[in-house]
């Protein structure tokens, strides 16, 4: 090996070295403080790469993986439903959007997924998400669960609360304007949607319930746009 | 890096899925970040990533090729993203929480010199220094030769180093050619 091949070497494998290059460093004074120079500048690089993973990423993807299995046409029925009612179409749903599909039907999974979230989530990161949207939520109470998803291509965000009542599912879609108010009930759900700031809203809770209305008013309440 | 070999044993789908979120969601997060920049957006991309994983779990016979199947959806998803969807967002790389110790004032150089490197020299890069992974794993994410991706890593990190010395204490570094 000579002094080109060994610098080849540490550029190529970031300062790993095996017998062959080894030798060669301790036997060559300048490859070795090319060496050496080398392995501050690849700790430097580690150090740049180097982005801490979000706290929680692993069962926050595990939890969405739950909803997954239990597809069914009832979520698909409610998810075209609400694609129908901002404006985008079944053609939309049933053609060629495997991303939304799948993106919608899980979230709206969610609300009758019980064993989500055991404990509230941190305000602060409920916050994170909602506010990477331009929406603000106070005094919403038990948060099980915030994540973004997709509607039609635009992010929206997607909760779990609970209530004293039961659990519902919020979404907020900056993106998706809508002209008034719509509630229908969809194979087992209520789902409502409503105009807000430039988007709109969608809650969803079990059919039948006596709660949606006062849910939906404190929903309004609840949510403000700073888009 | 765990061994592929942990999951052969595992025929039930839900372990066989776990451990795999278990073993590949950081090095899959890490490599979103630099993809996509926002914090938010790569915890999205690889939600995505695992959800499709999820569905076709069946198609992945050889749990040995998990690592490459799972980074190549991630890049597929990555780009149906963007084809889909036009990010509001600047872009900016979103290194926030990253700042959070003592933070040096090379290596942020050095971040910013990173966001110059083209796609191509950039990610095979990554997937070495932060995923530590060989040059045989990263042709296979990548769909390239290991000879290219030993070429690719070679020239980021000379464009790198010369990046580096056009300011300063990297200056006196020598780089071959
Ligand atoms: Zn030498």
């Amino acid at each position: 090996m000579n002094c080109v091949e060994f610098r080849r070497h540490c550029l190529e494998s970031g300062v790993t070295l095996d017998n062959e290059t080894m030798a060669h460093q301790q036997s060559c004074d300048t490859c070795q403080r090319f060496y050496q120079q080398q392995s501050q500048f690849e700790s430097l690089l580690g150090q740049a790469l180097a982005v801490p993973v979000p706290d929680g990423l692993e069962s926050r993807i595990k939890l969405r993986k739950s909803f997954a299995p239990r597809w069914q046409m009832r979520q698909l029925a409610i998810a075209a439903m609400l694609l129908l009612s901002v404006g985008v179409g079944l053609r939309a749903f049933y053609g060629p959007a495997p991303l939304d599909e799948a993106l919608l039907a899980h979230a709206l999974e969610a609300h009758s997924y019980r064993g989500a979230a055991d404990q509230p989530m941190p305000l602060a990161r409920v916050s994170q998400i909602t506010n990477g949207l331009g929406a603000q939520v106070n005094n919403l109470g038990d948060i099980r669960y915030a994540g973004h998803c997709r509607i039609h291509g635009r992010m929206a965000v997607h909760m779990l609360v609970n209530t004293d009542m039961g659990r519902y599912t919020l979404f907020l879609m900056p993106d998706q304007p809508l002209e008034q108010r719509i509630s229908e009930q969809v194979d087992g759900h209520q789902v409502v949607m409503f105009p807000s700031g430039k988007g709109s809203i969608g809650v969803v809770v079990p059919a039948g319930s006596d709660w949606v209305e006062s849910t939906e008013a404190q929903v309004r309440d609840a949510v403000t746009w700073s888009i | 890096m765990a061994d592929p070999e942990v999951f052969s044993s595992m025929g039930n789908k839900q372990e066989r899925y776990d451990a795999l979120v278990t073993v590949y969601s950081a090095d899959l997060f890490r490599y979103a970040l630099w993809l996509c920049r926002k914090r938010e957006v790569a915890e999205d991309l690889v939600q995505e990533t695992f959800l499709r994983a999820w569905k076709s779990l069946h198609s992945l016979r050889d749990d040995k090729a998990a690592k490459t199947w799972l980074f190549t959806i991630l890049r597929r998803e990555n780009a149906r993203m963007y084809e889909r969807y036009s990010p509001g967002f600047d872009d900016d790389y979103d290194f926030d929480s990253v700042a959070v110790e003592q933070e040096d004032e090379q290596v942020m150089q050095l971040r910013e010199c990173m966001k110059m490197l083209a796609d191509e020299y950039r990610e095979p890069l990554m997937l070495q220094v932060v995923n530590g992974y060989s040059s045989k794993e990263i042709a296979g994410i990548l769909d390239l030769t290991p000879g290219t991706v030993n070429t690719r890593v070679f020239r980021a990190r000379k464009q790198l180093m010369s990046l580096m010395s056009q300011d300063d204490s990297f200056g006196q570094l020598e780089v071959v050619s």
